[in-house]
């Protein structure tokens, strides 16, 4: 990511796309889920991370204010 | 034949750096604008010459002496940092935000492409600047909250009390579409709940030139970076959005009814009907009520003694829109698709109105164009799978937050792309990250920079500074006016063989 970045603006619609599909989909999804909506699918990637550090995330996003 | 209008937003992002928690967002702003440089345009100052922040649309100008200090963005002290984007965009420290001003366009689709686009280079410096998390939000549920603005230039000979008028029912009632939602109530999230907003709860103000505090639904900053003939309406109370239909039709429909209030003569009883039958009696308490009626039944107090509910008063705006344009016989395409578009979420809301819980779960095409039903429905889910009753619990507010992080090809509405209406197309998105839009002044700027990047000393909206080489050796300054915002574009590039070098 960071070394086609560093291409900046002389990067190519073709490697871009490349780029964009050769990055992780959206993790190990179960056979059995297979039918459940995109949703579902998202929450079970995110679930377990969500459990473990919500708090913590939430509170330590602290931002100022801005217009 | 219609060029269309000048457009564009200017997106404040929330950055934090994962490896050093607590970091100042201020340094952290400032890290990512300089990575977003592109090294040969890195010398390139911005002109603040035409910046006027104390230029008020109701009429005269605020003292400078009196203004806050927040408010005088053209002071030497807070012109923290400024790139000039290869695209033609401005991308700077804002306060205490990363801001992408995106280059001008003529219609709410190609808005939305530079708006993409400035995601896309925002998250690439990001990336470079140390592995910097970006968000696009407006809240940290902590009291802060940070803009994503519009921008619409327009006739200035329209009053700007008309304006003013029309454009406080539509910002409060337009929230039952444009809305992405938010987990938490109040500005500092005292209550647990869901709204429909993000920035309702900051919003506390009528009219005003301000916008860090008191924030007012309509801003009266008259600033046009355009010729004498126009304003430019630049417009604070919107949400950030994730998803293309909430952001097409936030510049759409604005758009369609500034058309309506420049083509009075045809549409004066019309605009006239419409103040008179939906003007609101405390446009400030029925933006909060709105946002927080996931009902979207309850009804706002009317300055003539009535009473109506967001989503009737803006089918009539719609109505009045459609009629206008019957009766002088318009009919461009990219109008056309923002009224169907309008149309259709209208109705969305319609189902979503007469659903239960249940039902509105399964309403997955609806949650395609509706982004605060679409979080709203993950929220819900997490809350049924892991039995979470109450609305303050902290995996919401995360879920909520993890929605606004941006990561291309990665994010959570990346992930959900299959299940959403897109309007962007991603080539053109990609393109747009380096070239200017087509049909504005924009073109040439962009243009200037791949051309002449040395030569560029400073840029603005209305204005190119070069430097160049005379032919006595002598160095002279050389100005491009870009004052019209519809001239110098791809189309006059014959014309314009010697302006670039």
């Amino acid at each position: 990511m960071a070394e086609a970045s560093q291409q900046g603006r002389r990067m190519t619609v073709g490697q871009q796309q490349e780029q964009e599909e050769d990055l992780p989909q959206t993790g190990a999804r179960e056979q059995d889920q297979a039918a459940e909506s995109d949703l579902d699918a998202v929450l079970d990637d995110i679930e377990t991370t969500l459990e473990t550090n919500a708090k913590e995330y939430v509170q330590g996003f602290v931002q100022k204010g801005g217009q | 034949m219609s060029t269309g209008r000048v457009m564009g937003t200017e997106t404040e992002y929330a950055i934090d750096d994962p490896k050093d928690p607590g970091a100042d967002p201020r340094t952290l702003a400032l890290r990512l604008v300089r990575a977003a440089a592109e090294p040969d345009l890195a010398h390139i100052r911005w002109d603040y010459g035409s910046e006027d922040p104390v230029n008020d649309a109701r009429g005269g100008r605020l003292p400078r002496s009196a203004a806050a200090p927040s408010m005088l963005t053209d002071a030497p002290e807070a012109r923290l940092i400024d790139v000039a984007a290869p695209n033609g965009a401005r991308i700077y420290v804002d306060h205490a935000h990363p801001e992408y001003a995106s280059a001008e366009t003529v219609n709410a689709f190609d808005a939305l492409v530079q708006d993409r686009a400035g995601d896309r280079m925002m998250a690439e410096a990001a990336g470079r600047a140390g592995g910097l998390a970006l968000y696009k939000n407006n809240v940290d549920g902590k009291g802060a909250a940070w803009g994503s603005h519009e921008n619409y230039l327009m006739d200035r000979a329209v009053p700007f009390a008309r304006v003013a008028a029309l454009m406080t029912i539509h910002f409060v009632t337009r929230q039952i579409y444009t809305g992405s939602g938010r987990v938490g109530l109040g500005p500092r999230s005292e209550e647990a709940g869901f709204q429909l907003s993000q920035r309702a709860d900051y919003l506390t103000s009528r009219i005003g030139l301000q916008t860090t505090f008191g924030r007012p639904i309509i801003n009266t900053r008259d600033e046009s970076h355009a010729g004498p003939g126009s304003r430019r309406l630049h417009v604070i109370v919107g949400d950030a959005n994730r998803l293309d239909a909430p952001l097409v039709l936030k510049l759409g429909t604005t758009d369609l009814l500034l058309g309506l209030l420049e083509s009075e003569g045809d549409s004066t009883g019309q605009v006239d009907e419409l103040l008179d039958r939906w003007t609101l009696d405390d446009p400030v308490s029925a933006l909060h009520t709105v946002s927080r009626d996931a009902t979207l039944t309850k009804p706002l107090a009317l300055a003539n003694g009535g009473c109506a509910d967001a989503l009737t008063i803006q089918k009539a705006l719609l109505d009045a829109v459609r009629q206008a344009r019957r009766d002088i016989n318009r009919s461009e395409l990219t109008d056309n698709r923002v009224l169907n578009l309008w149309k259709q979420v209208l109705e969305d809301l319609a189902a979503v109105r007469s659903g239960d819980d249940d039902a509105r779960l399964a309403m997955q095409d609806q949650a395609g164009r509706l982004e605060w039903l679409l979080k709203w429905q993950l929220l819900e889910r997490l809350r049924r799978r892991r039995v979470i009753p109450d609305w303050s619990d902290p995996r919401l507010a995360a879920l909520d937050l993890a929605w606004a992080r941006v990561v291309p090809g990665r994010d959570l509405p990346w992930r959900l792309r299959g299940s959403v209406l897109r309007l962007a197309n991603p080539d053109q998105v990609v393109r747009a990250m380096d070239r200017g839009p087509e049909q504005t002044r924009a073109w040439c700027r962009s243009l200037l920079l791949h051309r002449c990047p040395t030569e560029v000393r400073a840029v603005s909206w209305s204005r190119v500074i070069l430097e160049e080489q005379g032919p006595d050796e002598e160095r002279r300054t050389r100005i491009v006016d870009l004052s019209d915002p519809l001239g110098h574009t791809r189309a006059s590039i014959r014309d314009d063989c010697d302006i670039y070098c």
